[in-house]
């Protein structure tokens, strides 16, 4: 789902998207997300399927079988790759598209391998481990103040840093019901939302001017 | 050398250009002046082979520099410099090196472009143009936040680069500057190149393509930095 929301938020968004653009694509793409969810739910066969649909969406790591992370490595792989390769043509975008062109760089080929590369590494992740979201968002804002803002610095970093993040995440929620009240651990996907929003509104207070 | 012959160009379905021709020579530094909305950048552009009219130009051989060149990231200024390097696919460090003193700002070289002035901001642009080593410069108002000093200074290092045989074509909406520091100057007014002379005989012309009176002002003024 992530995958084909990020290609139809291009989609929407045109090809050059202005900040407002994008943003109410993005409003919209989920809006239509959460209408395809619900639908789901409602065609589920029975409870049992209901509470499988339930428990991915809460996003977790535990359970997973290893059979499951075959199938998504290679996608996941080639996504990966295909974004690293972009390093040159991301730095040279953040002078604008004219600038980028002038660079020799395809503007338009490298928007749609972006979304591309994204859509395969992010959607079949979810697909296995369920929508634990905010991680992407904060890790790249957690990188800034020590590798700068270049975009082909971060490419590599990101990753790395968001694997450790959520790894950590997922170690706290499982040790949670040792200290805390709770008779199993939470999903990972909770922790990550309630530490991650109000972190990206720290970020986005910082940087209005 | 680069130039366009008898192009007519459309932006959003309005004609913008009509017909147009200029050329430009190593070893010329030629300003385009005239009215806002008349086609000077979308001409810069099209020098540039950025409109779908045009055929793409070699990135190593032709760098263009975009009417209020801004940076999305808070690179510094070296970053911004050495994106420059991008067509040759290198990091070589002498050409961004020699690129940031030319540009004077070879001090904030570690500053991030958000936290210097909007002025030196814009040398740290114009320093990724030069990073490139080009054989041909497209600028577009590349003294627009510039205080006069800087942009005297600025103007001096874009015809010393001309002078040592590169092509630089800058649009510039100050006329007494493209009369003191360009060898021509092309005046674009309504989507048309109206005049193509000599920097320093182009002022009634340029006057004409603005509706202003052109005569002698004998008010004080300031006057460039002495060599």
């Amino acid at each position: 789902m992530p995958g084909s929301g990020s290609c139809s938020l291009l989609g929407f968004a045109g090809r050059a998207p202005s900040g407002p653009s994008l943003i109410l694509a993005g409003v919209a793409v989920s809006a239509i997300a959460a209408a395809l969810l619900a639908l789901a739910l409602t065609l589920a066969p029975n409870p049992f399927a209901l509470t499988e649909i339930t428990f991915w969406l809460m996003g977790g790591l535990a359970d997973r079988p290893l059979a499951q992370v075959a199938l998504a490595a290679p996608a996941i792989l080639l996504g990966g790759a295909i974004l690293l390769s972009l390093g040159r043509g991301l730095d040279a975008l953040s002078l604008g598209e004219d600038a980028a062109s002038s660079l020799g760089v395809p503007v338009a080929g490298t928007l749609r391998l972006a979304a591309v590369g994204t859509a395969l590494a992010v959607g079949v992740g979810a697909a296995v481990a369920g929508s634990i979201g905010f991680i992407g968002l904060v890790v790249p804002h957690l990188l800034r103040p020590w590798l700068g803002e270049r975009p082909g610095a971060l490419l590599p970093a990101a990753p790395l840093a968001g694997a450790i993040l959520l790894l950590t995440a997922d170690m706290l929620v499982r040790l949670a019901p040792l200290v805390l009240p709770l008779s199993t651990a939470p999903p990972v996907g909770v922790l990550t939302a309630l530490l991650g929003a109000p972190f990206l509104v720290a970020v986005a207070r910082r940087a209005a001017p | 050398m680069i130039g366009v012959t008898r192009l007519s160009a459309a932006l959003g379905g309005r004609r913008v250009l009509h017909d147009v021709s200029l050329s430009a020579a190593g070893g010329e530094l030629v300003a385009l002046c005239g009215p806002n909305g008349a086609g000077k950048s979308t001409l810069l552009r099209a020098l540039a082979g950025l409109l779908p009219e045009t055929p793409p130009a070699d990135p190593r051989r032709v760098a263009y520099l975009p009417q209020g060149a801004r940076c999305a990231w808070a690179l510094t200024v070296q970053e911004v410099a050495a994106l420059g390097r991008i067509p040759h696919r290198d990091q070589a460090v002498t050409p961004v090196t020699t690129a940031l003193r030319l540009c004077g700002i070879e001090a904030l070289r570690m500053q991030r472009v958000d936290r210097i002035s909007g002025g030196e901001a814009r040398r740290a642009m114009l320093a990724r143009i030069f990073a490139t080593e080009p054989e041909v410069f497209l600028l577009d108002e590349p003294t627009a936040d510039l205080d006069p000093a800087a942009s005297h200074a600025i103007m001096r290092l874009l015809r010393a680069t001309a002078d040592a045989g590169r092509t630089v074509v800058v649009v510039l909406h100050a006329l007494d500057l493209a009369v003191r520091y360009a060898h021509r100057m092309a005046v674009v007014a309504g989507g048309r190149v109206v005049a193509d002379l000599p920097a320093d005989q182009a002022l009634p012309a340029a006057a004409a393509a603005f509706g202003l009176p052109y005569g002698v002002d004998p008010a004080p003024r300031l006057l460039p930095p002495a060599c």
